[in-house]
């Protein structure tokens, strides 16, 4: 288990806060830069720096495409998709999901989508807009108490009337990694399509969205360590030519014409016509880099060692009888996070943050406190806000100590 | 609204609605409790915060670097308070 000297990696770690030293449990939210990832977009900035070559025609453009599909084909190979034209830039996994709520075309008899109650806001609430202005109806599947999901209940709520369900490979708040393939399967048997939310899977476990049957897929860069800006969306090739113009402008048109006051509009084929505008070139880059680094640590090897550390974790604070866990980790194991709250609600999660911020003699602990942006399975799971501890590769069981002695010394105080 | 200007490393400027969320709660009530902060939170609409609840504990640092709040521990609890400082701050909003 373990990665020795990572950390030499990630330049933060030279940082002291306070004179302290970092430990970093906030991987869910975002994952710390390793450094080729800083070179490559400093390299784009210092020796490029211009449009790419679909724009201008010039030599240093002509270099800045070479890498951007370089970085499509990278993502493509990342994935496993079928073609790189599957690949479309977007800022991050919630544009994503507001461009297929927002383009997926809907019929008259297929206007429903399936949620369930894991999803962060970022899925609600395209879709719930998008709900109120395009008239689809939504239907939520709840998941168990102890954070699992209810296949049979799931495939109850999906019927013929179904147009998408979409559902998150690995949640923000549980840890817990759901069934994909299998509810991609009972999305295809009633004719529906399936939209996964790998936002927090593709940092630790390596996706396979033909073997899992998926349609489409979003994800964000920065939470694989890449630049922040840049995330991505999978459609499935034949899925992208249905979906409506959704950001146009530059960049996506085949050809524009004005005749007697008539406009007619040839868009690019897909994924053109569906990145208007200049690109984030120096993320884009970034994000091949940031998809290379975690290559060369071998993603098999990632995995294995980041549930082993989240299991760790569960192993030594479910001794803690003052916590509450969100999900279930003895019969489920988590897969890269776990989230608590403290069942005596006069002990505040938000004070024990300022506890591992300010009170540890030689660390300043960072973890994400909230309800990270899935308030109605807070309350669902019966509580509003949780602390949650996310792990990367650069964490280490002494560090998970550190965090447990903590928490005893902080419990301690109270009296 | 007297504007109130805080000194940055960027230069002066007015202070945020997060900010003036932590005055006014000090204000209304001075040495509480990070829980009693929150559920006097929910009464003031510039306290609405866009993402997490934690934001105002956030801001609270922030003010205390500012010399605007001061917090202390005691049994496992953070308590929140203006200093002077902040008293002649929060009088402003």
């Amino acid at each position: 288990m373990g990665f020795g000297k990572i950390k030499k990696e990630f330049p933060v770690f030279r940082k002291k806060i306070r004179e302290k030293k970092l430990i970093y449990f906030d991987n869910a939210c975002t994952v710390l830069k390793p450094k080729p990832v800083i070179k490559a977009v400093n390299d784009y900035y210092q020796n490029l720096g211009t449009c790419s070559g679909d724009r201008s025609s010039h030599h240093l453009s002509w270099e800045v495409q070479e890498l951007i599909e370089k970085s499509r084909e990278k993502v493509k190979r990342f994935i496993s998709a079928s073609s790189a034209k599957e690949i479309i830039w977007t800022r991050n996994a919630t544009e994503g999901i507001n461009l297929v709520a927002a383009s997926f075309p809907f019929g008259a008899k297929r206007n429903e989508v399936v949620l369930t109650l894991l999803e962060h806001h970022s899925v609600f609430l395209p879709f719930y807009e998008q709900s109120k202005r395009r008239h689809f109806k939504i239907k939520m599947v709840p998941p168990n108490k102890d954070g699992t999901l209810d296949l049979n209940l799931l495939e109850k709520a999906i019927t013929k009337k179904t147009a998408l369900v979409s559902v998150t490979h690995l949640s923000n708040v549980t840890g817990l990694v759901y069934p994909v393939k299998e509810i991609a399967i009972l999305a295809h048997q009633k004719g529906a399509k399936i939209l996964v939310d790998d936002a927090q899977f593709v940092a630790s476990h390596k996706e396979d969205v033909q073997k899992n049957q998926i349609d489409f897929l979003v994800f964000s860069g920065h939470k694989i360590g890449g630049p922040t800006g840049i995330g991505v969306l999978y459609a499935r090739d034949f899925l992208l030519k249905n979906l409506l113009p959704y950001n146009i402008g530059g960049g996506t048109i085949q050809s524009v014409k004005v005749k007697e006051n008539k406009i007619k509009v040839q868009y690019l084929p897909p994924p053109f016509c569906f990145e208007a505008g200049i690109q984030d070139y120096a993320g884009i880059i970034g994000l091949k880099a940031a998809i290379d680094f975690l290559e060369k640590q071998n993603q098999a090897k990632i995995t294995n060692f980041i549930e082993k550390l989240s299991l760790y974790a569960f192993e030594q604070l479910k001794n803690f009888p003052e916590i509450k866990f969100l999900a279930n980790y003895q019969d489920q194991k988590p897969s890269s996070l776990i989230s608590f709250y403290f069942k005596n609600k006069k002990i505040s999660l938000y004070d024990f943050n300022l506890f591992l911020n300010y009170r540890l003699k030689d660390y300043f602990v960072a973890v994400r406190c909230g309800h990270h942006c899935a308030q109605p399975l807070h309350h669902f799971l019966g509580s509003p806000v949780s602390m949650r501890l996310s792990f990367f590769i650069y964490n280490t069981k002494k560090e998970v100590d550190v965090f447990v002695q903590s928490l005893e010394n902080f419990l301690k105080h109270k009296k | 609204m007297t504007k109130l200007l805080i000194k940055t490393l960027a230069g002066k400027r007015p202070l945020t609605d997060l900010e003036k969320c932590m005055l006014l709660i000090l204000k209304t009530e001075n040495n509480i409790s990070s829980q009693r902060v929150l559920k006097l939170a929910k009464k003031f609409n510039i306290c609405a915060s866009c993402s997490d609840r934690s934001e105002v504990f956030s801001i609270g640092e922030k003010l205390i670097k500012k010399n605007l709040v001061k917090r202390r521990f005691k049994e496992s609890e953070y308590f929140w308070a203006l200093t002077k400082k902040g008293e002649f701050f929060s009088k402003k909003i």
